[in-house]
């Protein structure tokens, strides 16, 4: 399955994309930890930043243990700076 | 109680009437875009926004504020996109029956907005050809 992950502020620009996508062996999904591992082996660079960081799962802050799938809108939230 | 929260493309316009039934206290926060960022000259900000969930979140705060301070009215603004010096980027306008729990309300709201709702701002040089980043 390939999941997509948008990303906004500084890890747009650390990585250079506004979305990356993980491709992952064929199951019935993948927890928000286990994504945030992922992401970090791929992208080094954004590693550090994920410790501070939220995964919105179709608009809602999700916790670490929830469990995602395609069908999921998926977008990793850190550092706001809004006002 | 009432609360509401927008989203708009660039500046805010001139705020409007802001008013609730039995309020003794209404007070107006805005935010406004420096011109500069660590001494270094900046022509505005650019804001993104993770939409809808920036508009909703700014909306669940409104409520949170409402019920944990016992708000008449609670109505929040925020900027998308490009917003120039001086101008008004954020707005938030607080009415309750008497001042204390407005002004502990305004201060709790953008303390926890800064940490929670999906928005970022990042300066916009005076001449982006020379120091912007993609």
């Amino acid at each position: 399955m390939i999941l997509t992950i948008r990303l906004f502020g500084p890890f747009a620009a650390a990585v250079g994309e506004r979305s990356v996508t993980l491709d992952l062996p064929d199951r019935f999904g993948i927890s928000v930890s286990e994504i945030f591992f992922l992401l970090g082996e791929q992208y080094p660079a954004i590693t550090d930043m994920l410790k501070q960081s939220f995964m919105a799962v179709n608009g809602k802050f999700a916790n670490t243990n929830s469990i995602v799938t395609v069908k999921d809108e998926l977008a990793v939230i850190g550092l706001v700076s809004g006002g | 109680m009432s609360t509401r929260a927008i989203i708009t493309q660039g500046p805010l316009a001139v705020a409007g009437v802001f008013a609730a039934d039995g309020a003794g206290a209404i007070i107006t926060f805005e935010g406004i875009v420096r011109p500069s960022e660590a001494d270094i000259p900046n022509a505005g900000r650019d804001y993104e926004t993770n939409e809808p969930m920036a508009e909703a979140q700014l909306g669940d705060l409104a409520d949170e504020a409402a019920k944990s301070f016992g708000l008449l009215a609670v109505r929040v603004e925020h900027s998308r996109g490009f917003v120039a010096n001086f101008a008004c980027s954020f707005r938030l306008q607080i009415a309750s029956r008497h001042r204390k729990e407005a002004l502990a309300a305004m201060d709790w709201y953008i303390d926890v907005m800064k940490q929670r709702v999906p928005i970022w701002k990042r300066p916009v040089p005076m001449n982006p050809q020379l120091t912007d980043k993609p």
